[in-house]
């Protein structure tokens, strides 16, 4: 079917889902660290994503910030917030139920939604880019991710905070006993994985409307990426990431816009039968 | 230096420990001796801070430690070699070996570190750059104890380290576990094999069921009758 899109369409095709794989991949990458350092399931991933959005729009309407530029301080914000949401909520239920983390986090869904409803109403929102050509917000949005991608990648090889967040990952127990504080790093990797989240919100906002509700779904393709590419697995995060945002790129131009959100679940489902590990991850030993 | 003051510990409600006492003294090695499920490795287990006593204390260079959590436990030089390597499989060898070294008094001292250890475990040298999970047995028994050397140790537990390892790997672990005492490291060795044991260490406890039942100088155990009945098949 491919076959019979004219070639500008194609490339089309191509160049949207890479801007939408964009902000899947640091929408994954984020939920990724937290569930590997954590082992939480943070549903209200989507709702710190769609903050991320909103704190850009405000610093681009009340303080004239550039769009781009703002991603830098809502991500320093959100993830501030993460922070103090995962000392002052997760922190007091970790390892008690995976029930009572879940309900938390889908009950954080609700609070943010309703904070967020509250501070900017239920109208949809759109951050305007400074910029007359869509195509340079395209390339800046790639480019944008890619930066903070290199720069999550740094901090997570080759500094020692990164090598204690792996090491909490691999082996909470023996991280412990290298006189690693894993409370501080779980700390740390909530912040981290919610501002990387806001980054994704605020891309998000500059490319489509935004209202509180718009972190549902996404969230929900997140999991299926994260799952895809291999829970824990920072690669399978990215590959995952920008390989749904094509296909649901095709998906939609070829079966239509019905099929956006069902596509990636039908894939996932498929994935799993044949490789329940997912793509990239490994068995359990 | 190590003072374990009758304490008792469980899990859940199942009480595992029940009024046990032990104290090492500087420069000392000594052994905790004992069957399978004595509880010794949750004695180990409640001196690093990962489970914490019902009653009793436990002291480490006249500190109360017993409530603290496991990482100071760890900075104030008390380091553990767990029962079953515990290494981070993922990871690289030096990376290993570097979180070893992750608190501020080891990190200073992290090159000199590497060095000692390249020179007693000269193979993890040569596979520094692999990751760790490919590994023999052997050799990931060898990264652990490097890594607990890497953080400084004032004491350092090892929790069964010969077990699950070939006769010879065992001999070189022992000849190793020497080595590290007379560099002026203390030691307290948890350990089935009881000979093995017995042959280097100062002084042993014997525990069974929990209880502390028996404890003395090595070649008192060793000349004990129970002891040759029960565990060194004599």
């Amino acid at each position: 079917m491919l076959l019979a899109i004219s070639p500008p369409i194609l490339i089309q095709i191509i160049v949207w889902g890479l801007i939408v794989g964009c902000i899947y991949v640091l929408l994954a990458s984020g939920l990724n660290l937290i569930f590997g350092v954590m082992k939480v399931v943070n549903f209200a991933h989507g709702e710190f994503m769609i903050l991320g959005g909103y704190i850009s729009y405000s610093l681009s309407i009340f303080v004239g910030l550039n769009p781009y530029l703002s991603i830098f301080v809502s991500m320093i914000v959100v993830g501030v917030l993460g922070v103090i949401i995962e000392r002052v909520c997760f922190h007091q239920i970790l390892g008690t139920s995976k029930l009572n983390e879940l309900i938390l986090s889908l009950g954080l869904i609700y609070v943010l939604q309703n904070t967020m409803s509250i501070l900017w109403t239920d109208y949809p929102v759109l951050i305007n880019s400074p910029f007359e050509s869509r195509v340079l917000d395209w390339v800046i949005i790639i480019g944008i991710t890619m930066l903070i991608m290199t720069g999550f990648y740094i901090l997570i090889r080759r500094t020692k905070i990164g090598r204690a967040m792996r090491a909490t990952s691999q082996n909470r127990v023996a991280a412990m006993l290298m006189g690693i504080n894993v409370e501080h790093i779980n700390m740390l990797s909530f912040g981290l994985g919610t501002a990387l989240a806001a980054t994704a919100g605020t891309l998000l906002a500059i490319i489509t409307s935004i209202t509180p509700y718009s972190g549902e779904i996404p969230a929900l393709k997140a999991f299926t990426i994260i799952i895809l590419g291999g829970l824990g697995s920072p690669l399978g995060a990215v590959i995952g990431g920008l390989g749904y945002g094509l296909i649901e790129s095709v998906a939609v131009t070829v079966l239509g816009g019905t099929w956006r959100d069902a596509v990636g679940f039908i894939i996932l489902i498929l994935v799993l039968i044949i490789r329940p590990m997912g793509l990239f991850g490994e068995k359990e030993i | 230096m190590l003072e374990v003051d009758h304490i008792s510990a469980s899990y859940g409600n199942i009480q595992i420990l029940w009024d046990i006492s032990l104290n090492v003294k500087e420069g000392e090695i000594v052994t905790i001796l004992g069957p399978n499920g004595a509880g010794k490795t949750t004695l180990v287990k409640t001196i690093l801070g990962l489970l914490h006593p019902n009653s009793g204390s436990i002291k480490f260079l006249d500190k109360r430690i017993d409530k603290l959590p496991t990482y100071k436990i760890v900075n104030m030089g008390i380091v553990l070699v767990p029962e079953g390597r515990e290494i981070f499989p993922k990871m690289t060898v030096y990376e290993n070996l570097l979180l070893g070294a992750y608190g501020k008094e080891a990190e200073k001292n992290k090159d000199q570190s590497l060095e000692m250890i390249f020179q007693i475990f000269p193979i993890l040298k040569e596979r520094r750059k692999q990751l760790a999970q490919t590994l023999s047995g052997g050799e990931q028994q060898m990264l652990a104890i490097a890594r607990g050397l890497m953080s400084k140790p004032k004491l350092l537990i090892m929790d069964e380290p010969s077990l699950g390892l070939a006769p010879i790997i065992v001999q070189k672990i022992f000849r190793v576990i020497r080595e590290i005492n007379e560099k002026g490291v203390t030691l307290l060795l948890v350990e089935q094999n009881v000979h093995r044991a017995l042959e280097i260490a100062n002084r042993g406890y014997l525990l069974e069921a929990g209880k502390m039942v028996l404890s003395g100088d090595w070649n008192e155990l060793l000349a004990n009758e129970y002891v040759k009945k029960a565990y060194l098949g004599l």
